[in-house]
């Protein structure tokens, strides 16, 4: 029997859409040649920013205008700033940003370098040096500035007495849990525990992951542990992830994960997770453990390309102000960095500190831990092994 | 100038727009890419030496392989879901009930343009162990204490990425059996066939392109994601994407980065050639088919 063919050849076109495509494709190509050999070219290492010791507030111009800001959700100022931007004729357009990387990716693209202020957390101020991001800030342009506690300044100034950040903001990763489920653990170790197996949360965040590791594992100088202490750091996390139900994505998740039950404590936390689980009716506490607990300090840098200079410093200055520092405490359940402002925060935000004994909170529970260096020196970690570390971990 | 010549001359011209927007939106870039893995790199810039090193840092990094053999499973299992689910769709709405069919298209619109995040979430109420399942489970009695597996686990992974790539099948699927003449298939059947035989003869053929392409757009976008995972899979479903993610967000690695995206692309790319060598073998990519 003469097999049958259910497909008789179709008539013969001029172009089919398969020639279309090719024939369109060799057209771009020949059309993108040149601009993109032009794109390949180039080096866009970092330049240190020029020093501002001569430079007055008045010669960045006028306050007024419209200002972006890469930030953190909340960080903008809310609703408490909006009277300040009104009154000072100013417009504000906010980016937010879900970690520091963001800021770093963005203000070295082209696209980012148009924003006048952006976050920056304490452990990467000397990485911004290096990579000349920030404007300098003198300190006498920010009227508030002498409230500022001088512990906070003294963390990002630079070797001429200017501010690479201004600090408006601290905290503690510390050990978030349910407090209905389980007492406050005493040492990071008791996460790695198998009776855990299950309850624990770990964060998406390289650096302040492998920071907390340090600590756990008796390194008080992260930023200085060498390739050989990276892997003991390495083996810790192992043993903690054996635990993990889940690694998170941010630290509100953090806190959804323990209201709902899904688990019982978190690798690490942050201590605002409170006040985001009392909006929803839920508790959670945060523990301090005894080999240490990463402190943060969040701060604002103009970056040194920014058009609106002067409207920024204004901003940020108003950041300091002694309602936006409330707000700071009340709103963001986060620390102050003007001790006389600290009345000022009431119900559970007042309960997140004791402003009466930062002393012994600094000295015996936190650690303003720096990033890894950039580059390498030695055999000390840089920040890409940390974060090739890091990686190492999830997949295990 | 002969006719012929002015002829072709003139559709190179009406191609140009085109090509010159494909040119500049997908083969520069990676173009550029390409150029740029070859190249050392770090936070502080890339550099102008050409280099093996960053494909050579690939090749050794164990937990890239991981990451990407995750990739590869949750991607065809997806696309393998969403291709059977996209299908019996559109065959019951284009040989049972055709008047449905743009009640179809509109649906799958929506969920395409419905928020990504928000439907994540939506599965995190919907399996977490305070969840509507969990909750249901212990209310009819059928469980004493929350089903743990549900949230956090390579199904949950699966189940979003399927419900959220899902639609994008249907709709090719339902574009290629929408050239299905009912007279072809009524000539299968007028020939003896019976129904799974007038499916494997005519339908399958005339739609085997339809259906590689909804396996390849589902399986690509499925095994690049990297927002899923963390949010309803386990410790252990990291994704090949984090990993290109990472040396362009957190290292600012831009050559490195490149690197891990091109290896990955070739994985997945190498994939989806052996699926088509597959439909091939099975006669649903005849060739004769391919002018259609």
């Amino acid at each position: 029997m003469p097999s049958h063919n259910p497909f008789p050849p179709l008539r013969p076109q001029e172009l089919t859409r398969a020639a279309f495509l090719r024939r369109a494709a060799a057209v771009g190509l020949s059309a993108s040649a040149l601009p993109l050999l032009a794109a390949c070219g180039g080096d866009d290492a970092g330049k240190a920013a020029e020093p501002t010791g001569d430079v007055k507030l008045e010669d960045l111009g006028a306050v007024g205008g419209a200002i972006q800001i890469l930030t953190y959700a909340g960080y903008e100022g809310g609703d408490a700033i909006k009277p300040w931007l009104k009154q000072a004729g100013v417009a504000q357009k906010v980016t937010p940003i879900n970690n520091q990387d963001d800021v770093t990716t963005k203000l070295r693209s082209p696209a980012g370098r148009t924003a006048d202020a952006a976050q920056l957390g304490v452990a990467q101020v000397e990485q911004y040096r290096q990579l000349g991001l920030a404007y300098p800030i003198q300190p006498e342009w920010l009227s508030n500035s002498a409230k500022v506690d001088k512990y906070f300044l003294d963390l990002t100034m630079d070797a001429n007495g200017a501010l690479t950040a201004v600090p408006f903001v601290w905290g503690s990763l510390g050990c978030n849990y349910d407090p209905k489920r389980m007492g406050a653990i005493e040492s990071w170790q008791e996460l790695a525990d198998p009776k855990l197996k299950g309850r624990v949360a770990m964060i998406d965040d390289p650096v302040s992951t492998v920071q907390t590791g340090a600590l756990a594992v008796g390194i008080r100088e992260p930023s200085k542990m060498t390739r050989d202490q990276l892997e003991q750091v390495k083996e810790f996390l192992v043993k903690v992830k054996a635990n993990a139900r889940t690694v998170a994505a941010g630290y509100a998740d953090i806190g959804d994960l323990i209201v709902a039950g899904d688990v019982w404590a978190s690798f690490q936390g942050w201590n605002a997770v409170e006040i985001f689980a009392a909006a929803k009716d839920g508790v959670v506490k945060t523990a301090y453990p005894k080999e240490g607990t990463v402190g943060f300090v969040d701060c604002y840098i103009v970056p040194k390309d920014a058009d609106n200079k002067r409207s920024a410093v204004a901003f940020i200055d108003q950041m300091l102000s002694t309602e936006m520092q409330a707000y700071v405490g009340n709103e963001l359940g986060s620390g102050l960095v003007r001790l006389d402002a600290a009345s000022e925060v009431k119900g559970l935000g007042a309960q997140v500190f004791d402003y009466d004994n930062l002393k012994e909170l600094f000295e015996t529970k936190l650690v303003f831990a720096l990033d890894a260096p950039i580059e390498s020196s030695g055999d000390i970690a840089t920040h890409e092994d940390w974060v090739a570390a890091w990686e190492d971990v999830k997949a295990t | 100038m002969t006719q012929a010549l002015r002829t072709r001359l003139g559709g190179w011209a009406l191609l140009a727009p085109l090509g010159a927007l494909l040119g500049l939106l997908l083969v520069v870039p990676l173009g550029i890419g390409l150029w740029y893995s070859f190249r050392e790199g770090s936070i502080l810039g890339i550099g102008s030496s050409l280099t093996l090193d960053n494909y050579r840092d690939v090749l050794g990094r164990d937990s890239f392989w991981v990451a990407v053999r995750t990739s590869v499973l949750y991607g065809a299992a997806t696309a393998l879901t969403a291709v059977l689910f996209g299908f019996f769709i559109a065959r019951y709405v284009r040989f049972e009930r055709p008047r449905y069919a743009r009640l179809i298209v509109g649906a799958a619109l929506l969920a395409i343009m419905g928020g990504y995040l928000v439907r994540i979430y939506a599965w995190r109420t919907l399996l977490s162990d305070g969840g509507v399942i969990n909750s249901g489970l212990i209310e009819a009695g059928v469980i004493d204490s929350p089903l743990r597996s549900l949230l956090f686990s390579p199904g949950a992974v699966i189940a979003t990425l399927v419900s959220i790539y899902a639609p994008y099948a249907t709709l090719v699927i339902l574009s290629g059996l929408d050239n299905i003449g009912d007279d072809e298939v009524e000539a299968a059947r007028d020939l003896g066939a019976g129904p799974v035989r007038a499916y494997k003869l005519v339908v399958l053929p005339l739609i085997g392109r339809s259906v590689l392409l909804a396996f390849s757009l589902v399986f690509l976008l499925s095994a690049a994601d990297y927002v899923i995972p963390p949010l309803v899979g386990g410790p252990r479903t990291q994704m090949a994407g984090v990993f290109v993610a990472n040396q362009f967000l957190a290292t600012g690695d831009t050559p490195m980065g490149a690197a891990f995206g091109f290896t990955t692309l070739l994985v997945l790319a190498f994939v989806v050639t052996l699926v088509w060598a597959a439909l091939r073998v099975v006669g649903m990519l005849p060739k004769e088919a391919v002018r259609r």
